[in-house]
């Protein structure tokens, strides 16, 4: 299995390195520069000063020495600095990551449970009021963008019941502390969740349809296993596989989501970091950030597939 | 400089804010405000310590996370609790004070400035503030390498004598009164602290959120990225120890999530704008603060182009535009229609044609100036003002000049793209804005023939040679240049003048004796060892 993960790293570094060189060009196309944003169209900032800026971000190279110099030293941990307050791409990354996980890996294992549960249940008892219930809430659920299920959730249980902060990770200016960060995280984390619980649900349900049909959920059924354990144990383990497809193709959405719910939320994550980043033309945090995000991608394939192998003892990756 | 919006948003958020310009009255009690400036109506008084929170950095003024003061654009508001200028306006803007200069005098025709500076003044690390700290900071600031907004401002100087520890005088190359003015724009710099970097390595140093030390009223401790910084009471500021032990500046990714957080009082003071007045009006757990933006909004023409090179042309877009109604339906009485580049009365002129709206004059003017075998294309009017009010404000103009057969369309850029065209001289016709203050002389580079924020090839030799003049002359001269200037523009229109609109805070009701200005580009003495809150 070690040289398939190798050898699944190997074809990666190529696909990282044309997602950089691509979007380092796609980037000098964008009409305006950081200098444009840092110095807005009104910016009292005289010629001088304004290619002082420009070399302080190395913005005075020509683009294939600027991309060589970026790629040069991203290799040896350097992401560049932010244009707007010089702080390093790396650093800033670093203190937005961590929240951006903390609420992406919430919403996951809440979409993940719920979804599977709600799932399993569903298809147990399928075509009862409590399956249709749950079907057209599904349906629901993954009609509703993250944005709006953002801003709805912020306005009930926020505004009108006050039920949960209106943003943030803590409280500003007071000390950080685990309650508080959790009171703070449950309602981004959930609103997140609410796509995945439904994708999931669905998908197990079906999953689940399926195989409890097939003939050794039945012959486990004839041998006079209880019907608890056909469902946890015959079932719903080999009813995964799909949905674990789902859950590891469902990680740019789940990051999309998060960029919307990091904005209403103001919770300060890489999706906040990355609109800055993109209203501010800020070439080196956008590079950096497009980076990571692509090797968490490929990084979750890359599990996805080896999750696969834990599910389904038939899937083995030789050399 | 600063080019804010009609309604008030950042530049930068120009793309986060919307919400629609709705019907909004405004009839509640706002803390009224006449000029730039407001204060809070509540008494003298309250309890010293306690935690005031507010989002500084959002609107117009802010520039959340960015620390670098030289190279920074607006954000006085925060900033200033932290640095201080040798010479600030005092609230009401009218005139200028000494800061950290106790006195100043001008010799030589305003070519050498004496600056006698406040003894006993400390730095956050308890280093004092010398003469060496002044000479420093000017020089810094007029380096290139260190990217200084303040620097273009700047008048070239010859040379800063410090004599003695507690007096700094500055020789410029030639005789220039807004030298004074420029000094409100440029925070005093610790050399001890900052001449261990070049000018260039100062540009992206971490030395500005990490530790930073100024001679302001309150010291910084600590910035958590994306989320807050703060500064703590500076027990020897010279004014005295502020009242108010910290100050939490509260940073939001979306303006909306700011209003909600001041709703729910997490925050206590937030920029509002037109539209978000209506929730917090008639509460009195709120009030609301309210001044002039000091922003010229404007539509202008590249001269370029030879259909605005008539004069007739030019003046009918201004009796085509019913500004009055615009200002009265749309902004909702929260603008001041002027018909030069100033709103303050000093700089206005009684000589300024005040085009009435007169639709029939504009196209008698259209008629004389030939326009239906020059008007060619429809006119495309580009704008950086994305939010709502300023569409609909467009609209308007739009169907305006269409009803006297001037044909646009209109284009919407993020700020980011509009410099870009704009810097490539790519532009028809704009509507965007001006700061006009609080010195007139920040309009220069936009109305002068060989401006630096000319982008529209404007040429008018009489507005070059007054704005020099303005340059030169003090007191009631001066006053009376600029009033020359408001005419001229008036009359040759190098750019059509619309209005100033108002800008907005709110604060929690809580918070007592803040002292609360929507210019963000200087600094005024805001009183801020007086703030109470609890």
């Amino acid at each position: 299995m070690w040289s398939y993960v190798l050898r699944r790293i190997g074809i990666s570094i190529p696909i990282l390195l044309l997602i950089t060189v691509g979007l380092f060009g796609l980037l000098q196309l964008t009409p305006g520069g950081p200098l444009d944003a840092l110095a807005p169209p009104e910016a009292p900032l005289s010629p001088q000063a304004r290619a002082a800026l420009g070399r302080a971000l190395g913005l005075d190279q020509p683009l294939p020495v600027r991309y060589a110099e970026w790629l040069s030293e991203a290799v040896r941990g350097n992401l560049g600095y932010r244009s707007d307050n010089g702080e390093p791409v790396s650093q800033a990354i670093g203190s937005h990551i961590g929240p951006t996980l903390e609420l992406m890996g919430t919403g996951i294992l809440i979409g993940i449970i719920v979804g599977i549960l709600l799932g399993v249940i569903s298809a147990v008892y399928q075509y009862s009021i409590f399956d249709m219930v749950l079907t057209v809430l599904a349906f629901l659920g993954i009609s509703l963008p993250a944005f709006l299920a953002g801003l709805l959730g912020l306005y009930f249980f926020s505004i009108q019941l006050g039920w949960f902060p209106s943003g943030g990770i803590t409280t500003p200016g007071t000390a950080p502390g685990l309650g508080q960060n959790l009171m703070h995280l449950v309602l981004p984390a959930l609103l997140l969740s609410i796509n995945q619980v439904a994708q999931i649900m669905r998908y197990t349900r079906a999953s689940m349809l399926e195989v409890i049909e097939q003939d050794y959920v039945r012959t486990a059924r004839a041998k006079g296993a209880g019907s608890g354990q056909v469902v946890v144990h015959h079932a719903l383990r080999n009813a995964l596989l799909p949905v674990i497809t789902i859950i590891g193709a469902s990680i740019p959405n789940l990051v999309g989501g998060a960029v919307f719910l990091e904005a209403i939320f103001s919770w300060p994550g890489m999706g906040q970091l990355f609109l800055t980043a993109v209203q501010g033309r800020d070439y080196s945090l956008i590079m950096g950030m497009t980076l990571i995000l692509a090797i968490v991608v490929l990084l979750a394939n890359l599990l996805t597939d080896l999750a696969y192998a834990a599910a389904d003892p038939r899937i083995r990756y030789g050399t | 400089m600063e080019r804010p919006l009609p309604a008030g948003l950042t530049r930068r958020d120009l793309l986060r804010w919307g919400g629609g310009a709705g019907a909004v009255a405004l009839a509640a009690p706002l803390l009224a405000a006449r000029g730039s400036i407001v204060a809070d109506a509540a008494t003298r008084g309250g309890k010293s310590g306690g935690t005031f929170t507010g989002a500084f950095d959002e609107g117009p003024g802010g520039l959340p996370e960015m620390f670098n003061v030289l190279t920074a654009t607006a954000g006085a508001t925060f900033t200033q609790m932290h640095y201080s200028p040798l010479i600030s306006y005092s609230p009401d803007f009218r005139k200028m004070e000494g800061d950290l200069a106790r006195s100043w005098s001008v010799a030589g025709g305003g070519a050498e400035y004496t600056f006698s500076l406040r003894k006993g003044v400390t730095w956050h690390d308890g280093k004092p503030f010398t003469s060496a700290d002044v000479k420093f900071t000017l020089e810094l600031a007029i380096n290139p390498d260190s990217a200084a907004t303040a620097g273009s401002y700047l008048p070239p100087i010859s040379s800063i004598d410090t004599p003695d520890d507690h007096t700094a005088v500055v020789h410029l190359q030639a005789p220039n009164v807004t030298f004074l003015a420029t000094l409100t724009l440029l925070p005093m710099l610790p050399e001890h602290a900052l001449s261990q970097y070049s000018a260039t390595e100062l540009v992206k140093s971490e030395w500005w959120y990490k530790s930073p030390i100024g001679t302001g009223p309150f010291r910084f401790t600590s910035y958590t990225p994306g989320q807050f910084s703060e500064l703590a009471a500076f027990n020897r500021y010279w004014r005295g120890k502020p009242k108010i032990a910290k100050i939490v500046n509260s940073y939001f990714s979306d303006p909306a999530s700011s209003v909600i957080a001041l709703r729910k009082k997490t925050v206590e003071y937030d920029y509002l704008s037109l539209d978000d007045l209506s929730t917090f009006q008639g509460q009195s757990s709120f009030k609301i603060l309210e001044g002039s933006s000091q922003v010229t909004n404007f539509l202008s023409w590249n001269f370029k182009d030879p259909r605005f090179t008539h004069l007739a042309v030019r003046q009918a877009f201004m009796y085509a535009i019913d500004r009055k109604t615009i200002i009265k339906e749309l902004y909702k009485g929260g603008a001041t229609l002027v018909n030069g580049p100033f709103d303050n009365p000093e700089y206005r002129s009684s000589g300024e044609d005040a085009y009435a709206y007169n639709p029939k004059k504009a196209r008698q003017l259209l008629q004389s100036a030939n326009w239906d075998s020059i008007k060619g294309a429809p006119i495309q009017i580009v704008t950086y003002y994305t939010d709502q009010l300023s569409a609909s404000v467009l609209t308007a103009i739009q169907q305006m000049l269409a009803k006297v057969g001037i044909t646009t369309t209109i284009r919407e850029l993020d700020s980011a793209s509009f410099a870009s065209e704009e810097q490539a001289h790519k532009l028809t016709m704009m509507f965007a804005g001006l700061t006009n203050g609080p010195d007139p002389d920040v309009t220069r580079q936009a109305y002068i023939s060989s401006g630096t924020d000319n982008y529209m090839a404007i040429t008018v030799p009489e507005l070059d040679r007054l704005y020099t003049k303005g340059r030169s002359v003090a007191g009631t001269q001066r006053a009376a240049v600029y009033q020359e200037i408001s005419k001229v523009v008036s009359e040759q229109l190098p750019v059509a003048p619309m209005w100033v609109a108002k800008r907005y805070g709110g604060i929690t009701s809580n918070v007592r004796n803040f002292v609360w200005s929507p210019v963000s580009n200087a600094f005024y003495n805001a009183g801020w060892q007086n703030w109470t809150v609890g």
